[in-house]
């Protein structure tokens, strides 16, 4: 547990943590002090490395962020309330109106075209399955083919629901994954979409269902081949 | 270059916790090169700490044209300019190269010369566990936090998978923690 957050804790020290992950992280350091202060320990670590450590048990944080509880926002923000013009209500309107229908149609994609049962599907993680996929590794499998994990949601305690953007277009990319149960045979029998990789979560048997609603088959296979690479 | 834009993204939108992360992360370095602009310990910090005010309330102005570092440390330098020419004091030319001076000048006149050996020391022992790691391990940070390059670009340098350089450079500062660890330094920086 503590070797992963420090694994995730070094992609965001070096700028590699993707922005589903840094937002994780931020909220993480934000709540939880062991975090925050292994946080400091890394950055100090890497300070005394680059021999730009002046003073070891220096912290402005909390000196900067008395200052900024006084004038909470940045400027941007209010920069935007003042501009604010009635002229952009129609394009805004419009944009509204597409948004809209993205964001209906994606649900009706995501939700309906799949299983019946997923309508009643649990947003928070079964304890036995938390244990052995985290986000870490969904993100991980995002950066084998360009995507950007922006949800993911825990199906039953052996199957995880990942859903990614492809960079550079404006694709989804959905990955299901099973953790492949010897005694319960019913959960492959739902893999029915998209393409479908046999593969291995450490000494687990998995398997990682890839559907889309815009990549073709032959591309999907070309992902799943970079998964497996 | 550091990439920092994931978080500057959350910033833009209101968020001091992630700003919070920024300061943490260039606290030291910022407050380091301010030093060796007005070698005078307490303002050093009272200068990185306006700028990091500034870059904040600012943050609308920074395009990711430049790395943040370099952003929020031209802001500490005007904001040091600043208080030398109010102060009448006439700043110090900055040089690259007065770290050696500095140093021995604080050395001389730190209220706190038990900081300056703690950093010292510790500045020694991580040069050494690094010295120490693996060949593999050693090059990889020393491509990351010495030559700055991004994990891809290392994993192109060593013809390596990215997964390989990221676990490299994590077991690396594994190793140089647990140095740490033993000499009981961290807990230094954990006071």
């Amino acid at each position: 547990m503590e070797s992963s957050v420090d694994q995730r804790l070094s992609l965001l020290l070096d700028g590699e943590a993707s922005e589903f992950e840094t937002r994780r992280l931020v909220e993480d350091i934000s709540k939880n002090p062991h975090i925050k202060k292994r946080w400091l320990e890394m950055n100090k670590q890497k300070s005394a490395l680059r021999r730009e450590l002046l003073m070891p048990n220096l912290d402005l944080s909390s000196k900067i962020l008395n200052e900024l509880q006084k004038s909470k926002k940045p400027n941007n923000q209010k920069h935007h309330e003042n501009h604010f013009s009635w002229g952009k209500i129609p394009y805004m309107r419009t944009c509204s109106y597409l948004f809209g229908l993205c964001f209906t149609l994606t649900f009706i994609f995501f939700e309906f075209s799949s299983q019946p049962n997923q309508s009643l599907l649990q947003v928070s993680a079964p304890k036995t399955l938390v244990s052995t996929i985290n986000p870490v590794i969904l993100d991980d499998y995002g950066r084998n083919f360009d995507g950007n994990l922006r949800s993911y949601k825990f199906i039953s305690n052996n199957q995880v629901e990942a859903n990614y953007g492809i960079k550079g277009s404006n694709a989804n990319l959905k990955l299901k994954f099973f953790l492949k149960d010897g005694s319960n045979t019913v959960k492959l029998s739902s893999i029915s979409n998209g393409v479908t990789i046999n593969t291995r979560k450490g000494d687990k048997p998995m398997i990682i269902n890839l559907s889309s609603d815009k990549l073709s088959n032959q591309k999907l296979i070309s992902i799943s081949n970079l998964i497996l690479e | 270059m550091e990439n920092d834009i994931n978080i500057i993204n959350l910033v833009k939108k209101g968020d001091v916790r992630a700003f919070d992360i920024l300061v943490v992360k260039y606290q030291d370095r910022l407050v380091y090169s301010v030093f060796k602009f007005c070698k005078d310990f307490e303002l050093s910090q009272d200068i990185a700490q306006e700028a990091f005010v500034k870059a904040f309330r600012n943050i609308d102005k920074f395009r990711g044209e430049s790395s943040f570092y370099t952003w929020i440390y031209r802001i500490a330098i005007n904001t040091a300019k600043n208080y030398f020419s109010n102060k009448s004091r006439g700043a110090e030319t900055y040089n690259e190269d007065v770290l050696d001076g500095a140093l021995s000048d604080l050395s001389l006149n730190s209220d706190n010369p038990e900081t300056l050996l703690a950093a010292e020391e510790m500045k020694d022992a991580v040069n050494q566990a690094f010295q120490n790691l693996p060949d593999e391990i050693r090059s990889t940070l020393s491509l990351r936090e010495y030559d700055g390059l991004s994990y891809e670009e290392i994993a192109k340098v060593q013809n390596c998978p990215i997964g390989t350089v990221r676990s490299r450079i994590f077991k690396g500062r594994e190793l140089i923690n647990e140095t740490f660890s033993k000499l009981g330094l961290s807990k230094t920086w954990s006071n």
